[in-house]
């Protein structure tokens, strides 16, 4: 395979068919905590993707030639504060010099660090084996198949903010079953690069 | 005494059962929940993680400064994470591979970080142990539960006996993960309605009252950030 | 007196202010300082204890698979350079003959990589393989391909082997029929075996030799 094929299989399959919330589960907290409308889940989700491409532009050659081979063990500690160190000083930086982007993504900053998406995704491009340059390409991927999947569903639940719905499933619940019915129509993904 | 201490225990499993009154620890719960051995897995490697994590931060509650307690707590969570995982691969190789990336991702649990900076960071040892192993059994009995359901629905079996398989085609949806939001939903629901019989309030929607960031959050809200916590609205994972 | 003390009052209590400062950074910095050594040191003693326990269990399940795929009485681990790459691999030996050759190869399936061993005797013929890893795969899909009753289809194959889907492979053809619902997970171990043929192929001399 050769590297531009590699590119376009990743983005495809970090945007679509192995889409992080809808297909493996990471990040679901902010996929139904902060979907309630559709700009703050734009600018979620574009925080949460510059956090993962600089969290692994720093992790990864962190494991490559300090961690492995021997201390492979400390990865979990390492990769989490490495993470928690990334948010606070793209905090401070944004703060500092781009105010108004700032005043957009501030508030979402704090709550990335412990956002399991992120530590996933670094964690998953050392257990893939993919390089640096791929790495990048895979977090890109991923966080844009994040955002994706943060609009799609922001669109879906402005609608059921309207809609008639049964008692019982007031709240959570049909918030839950419409994640479903959206996990359900990005299966039919699956066949692609097949 | 005694009873109180056997309040703190109980709360965790039903009263403020993380996974359906808390709603925390989604990410695993959905994932790892497509057989009930791997919810059982999964839940009593978070309840190990939970036990140690709290007993610890409880310890060194008036040692740590208020300023680096997040960090301080990742880290020591981050430890216990690292060596459960390592015990598990040396000694149930089975369960490692079943759980996979979501095995170092208890790091990341908010259950573990929010009974750290809500319960463990303000209580003495004892009530600090018996509120993870509570809070750590509530999880376990939601994801074995959650675990059973799909894998009885999406392969006819149950902790791998066939059970329906011979005479009921299985759906395997209930695998996928679409399944797993289905599924969640309406054991939520199920958890709302019997709250509500009760006249306790029903889960609307991820709260910040349980969010483990919530301090950080309020900062950047002084800050002068325009949206309240409220509307941020999620705990995260 | 009094004047030395009024003069001397102010430094002292800026002294203070600063040390209370200093203390003020310093202390979180050394608490966690000192979390973060003692969380180093129980994770490298943990690993110290379990490290050889996991890379033993390791070798025995390689050596379980393989003694389950080619009874030999020891497997010889070999390296090769192909076309292909490099490549390391086990060679089985039966009365001081080599019988056959093991590889372990890899092929990205549907949610992560599976890993799969596949034996060949000396003709590059398919003596059997087996799935080492496949637990990325959607559970009652593409995990099926972890089933004996599906990749018992290889056996005895060579050359090339393709999917087919609909059941109606015909093994004269080097192919074989997808689990149902689970081609990439089907096309992915396949990719594998015959990743392990091309080896096959350039370091097995024709009849009885390794190259």
């Amino acid at each position: 395979m050769n590297s531009t094929t590699s590119i376009v299989a990743i983005l495809l399959a970090g945007i679509l068919t192995n889409n992080m919330v809808l297909s493996k589960f990471l990040g679901i907290c902010p996929f139904l905590g902060v979907s309630k409308k559709v700009n703050t889940a734009l600018s979620m989700s574009i925080a949460v993707t510059l956090v993962m491409v600089i969290a692994t532009a720093v992790t990864w050659p962190i494991y490559t030639y300090l961690l492995y081979p021997n201390f492979t063990y400390l990865q979990t500690v390492v990769f989490i504060l490495v993470i928690a160190a990334i948010v606070q000083l793209i905090e401070v930086f944004l703060k500092k010099f781009i105010k108004p982007i700032y005043n957009a993504l501030g508030i979402y900053l704090p709550l990335i660090t412990t956002n399991c998406a992120v530590l996933g995704i670094t964690m998953l491009n050392i257990t893939d084996g993919l390089n640096f340059g791929l790495s990048l390409v895979n977090a890109l991927s991923a966080g844009l198949g994040f955002m994706l999947a943060m609009i799609l569903f922001a669109g879906v639940r402005s609608k059921l903010e309207t809609a008639d719905i049964p008692e019982f499933l007031k709240g959570l619940p049909i918030t839950l079953i419409a994640a479903a019915l959206v996990a359900l129509s990005f299966l039919g993904f699956a066949g692609i690069g097949g | 005494m005694k009873s109180k201490n056997l309040s703190i225990l109980t709360n965790g499993i039903i009263k403020e059962n993380p996974v359906l009154r808390l709603v925390l620890g989604t990410c695993p719960t959905l994932a790892v929940t497509t057989a009930a051995i791997n919810g059982i897995g999964m839940g009593v490697a978070a309840t190990i993680v939970l036990v140690c994590s709290n007993l610890v931060i409880s310890l060194l509650r008036n040692f740590i400064p208020d300023k680096v307690r997040i960090p301080a707590f990742i880290t020591i969570i981050a430890g216990f994470v690292s060596v459960v995982q390592m015990l598990v691969k040396a000694f149930t190789p089975a369960i490692d591979e079943s759980l996979g990336i979501f095995l170092p991702l208890i790091v990341v649990n908010c259950i573990i970080l929010a009974r750290a900076e809500m319960f463990a960071s303000k209580n003495p040892v004892l009530p600090s142990i018996l509120d993870g192993l509570g809070m750590g059994i509530g999880f376990t009995a939601t994801l074995t539960l959650m675990g059973a359901i799909r894998e009885l629905l999406g392969a006819g079996t149950l902790f791998g006996l066939t059970i329906t398989a011979e005479f009921i085609d299985p759906m395997i949806i209930f695998l996928l993960p679409p399944g797993g939001f289905f599924v969640f939903g309406i054991l939520v629901a199920v958890s709302n309605a019997l709250a509500k019989k009760q006249g306790k309030p029903v889960v609307e929607h991820l709260g910040c009252a349980n969010c483990p960031s919530r301090a950080a959050c309020k900062n950047a809200v002084t800050d002068g950030a325009p949206q309240e916590c409220e509307k941020v609205g999620g705990s995260d994972e | 007196m009094k004047k030395i003390l009024s003069k001397v009052e102010p430094i002292i209590n800026k002294i203070t202010s600063l040390y209370k400062k200093i203390g003020d950074v310093a202390t979180p910095t050394i608490v966690l300082s000192i979390i973060c050594v003692v969380v180093t040191l129980a994770l490298s003693s943990t690993n110290m204890l379990t490290e050889n326990k996991i890379k033993a269990l390791a070798i025995k399940k390689q050596n379980e698979a393989m003694a389950k795929l080619i009874a030999a009485d020891e497997y010889h681990e070999l390296k090769a350079n192909t076309t292909l790459g490099d490549v390391t691999y086990n060679a089985a030996i039966k009365d001081g003959d080599t019988i056959g050759c093991i590889f372990v190869t890899e092929a990205n399936g549907y949610g992560g990589t599976i890993s799969v061993m596949t034996a060949v005797n000396m003709d590059c013929k398919i003596i059997a393989v087996e799935i080492l890893a496949a637990s990325d795969e959607t559970p009652g899909l593409g995990q099926n391909v972890t089933k004996p009753d599906w990749y018992s289809q290889f056996s005895g194959l060579k050359d090339d082997i393709t999917v087919i889907k609909g059941g109606s492979a015909n093994t004269e053809n080097n192919e074989i029929n997808a689990v149902t619902g689970a081609t990439i997970s089907s096309k992915a171990v396949t990719s594998a075996v015959n990743q392990a043929l091309d080896y096959a192929a350039e370091i097995i001399v024709k009849g009885d030799k390794i190259k």
